[in-house]
């Protein structure tokens, strides 16, 4: 039998004991690198707009794509930048959800990764991705307020694939 | 049999404290300036009061004054320079220029003001912390007899354009 042929060469290795080693070096291994991490390094920001209705759509570059009820009254627009760290060469998925707060709407997100949901967004050989993003904001100005530094919130998530 | 077994259970006491997170929900905050919109009412009307129908330009200033009239073509009546009130954001800056519809050879041009640099187009002047601008106005205005019609009150229009800087 084969169990007594590994007794016979000096190794008692049950063969109940090798499986769950196998087992459990199986199961470590896709799971021994760096948790997902998402940094901040530069916060989005649609400058001024007018408390009138309207949308407008901030591009990945620092850019206005759209103003088509030109409610955008200057300041300074900057896209979200964003650093993702974790496995190297690991692959994940990504979503951006939005909020609808005080008659100020986010949503429609757009990143330099691609639209949302990114399927498989896969970091580089350090384990890292920086991503830009832009997205789309709406003033209802039946519910908006005036005043400086209002704060749009949204949740990116992302998940190893 | 019984190291192995040890090594298994260690392997496994490893194993799980290393497994990681497979997914992370980061919430964040992008940032906007909301604005009161802007909007501009008149106090008081320019008038530059009567001229006679010859050519010449007369130049009315900030001050209910005409300050210049080298032809002599005023001829009295009520003179008064026009007062503008701009409303919006406490303490934002704005742009203002003014375009002249020019018709009927009643010609306005070279508007001065008393906020800012005193010429059109103004570029930076504050709105004050209670979200007002009062803008004084004043403004030549050339008479072209051959195409100017004698009559009263004859409307002079010109537009008032302002943007937060």
């Amino acid at each position: 039998m084969h169990w007594l042929k590994l007794q016979g060469v000096g190794r008692p290795v049950g063969r109940a004991c090798v499986w769950p080693m196998l087992l459990v070096v199986a199961l470590a291994a896709p799971v021994c690198g760096a948790d997902l991490d998402i940094v901040e390094t530069i916060q989005m920001d649609f400058g001024a707009v007018l408390d009138q209705n309207g949308a407008l759509t901030l591009g990945i570059n620092d850019n206005l794509v759209a103003d088509p009820s030109g409610i955008h009254a200057g300041g300074v627009l900057r896209s979200g930048r964003f650093l993702i760290t974790g496995d190297p060469f690991a692959a994940f998925s990504l979503d951006i959800s939005g909020s609808n707060v005080d008659g100020l709407i986010l949503n429609s997100f757009n990143t330099s990764a691609g639209q949302p949901p990114v399927l498989n967004a896969v970091l580089n050989g350090l384990g890292q991705l920086t991503v830009r993003f832009g997205a789309v904001l709406t003033v209802q100005s039946s519910r908006a307020e005036p005043g400086l530094d209002h704060l749009l919130s949204y949740t990116i998530s992302v998940n190893y694939n | 049999m019984r190291k192995l077994t040890f090594l298994s259970l260690a392997a496994l006491v490893v194993a799980f404290p290393i497994s990681q997170a497979l997914a992370l929900d980061s919430p964040q905050d992008a940032k906007v300036d909301v604005f009161i919109a802007l909007s501009v009412a008149e106090t008081v009307e320019m008038d530059f009061g009567a001229v006679i129908d010859a050519d010449g330009t007369i130049t009315l200033d900030t001050n209910d004054v005409i300050a210049a009239d080298p032809a002599n073509i005023h001829q009295g009546g009520t003179v008064a320079s026009g007062v503008y009130t701009i409303t919006g954001q406490p303490s934002q800056a704005v742009d203002i220029a003014i375009t002249p519809a020019n018709a009927n050879g009643l010609l306005l041009a070279n508007f001065t003001t008393d906020v800012g640099g005193g010429t059109f187009p103004l570029a930076g002047v504050m709105i004050n912390g209670l979200g007002d601008l009062a803008m004084g106005l004043g403004a030549d205005l050339t008479v072209q007899s051959g195409v100017a019609a004698p009559g009263a009150n004859q409307s002079l229009n010109f537009t008032i354009t302002v943007t937060y800087n």
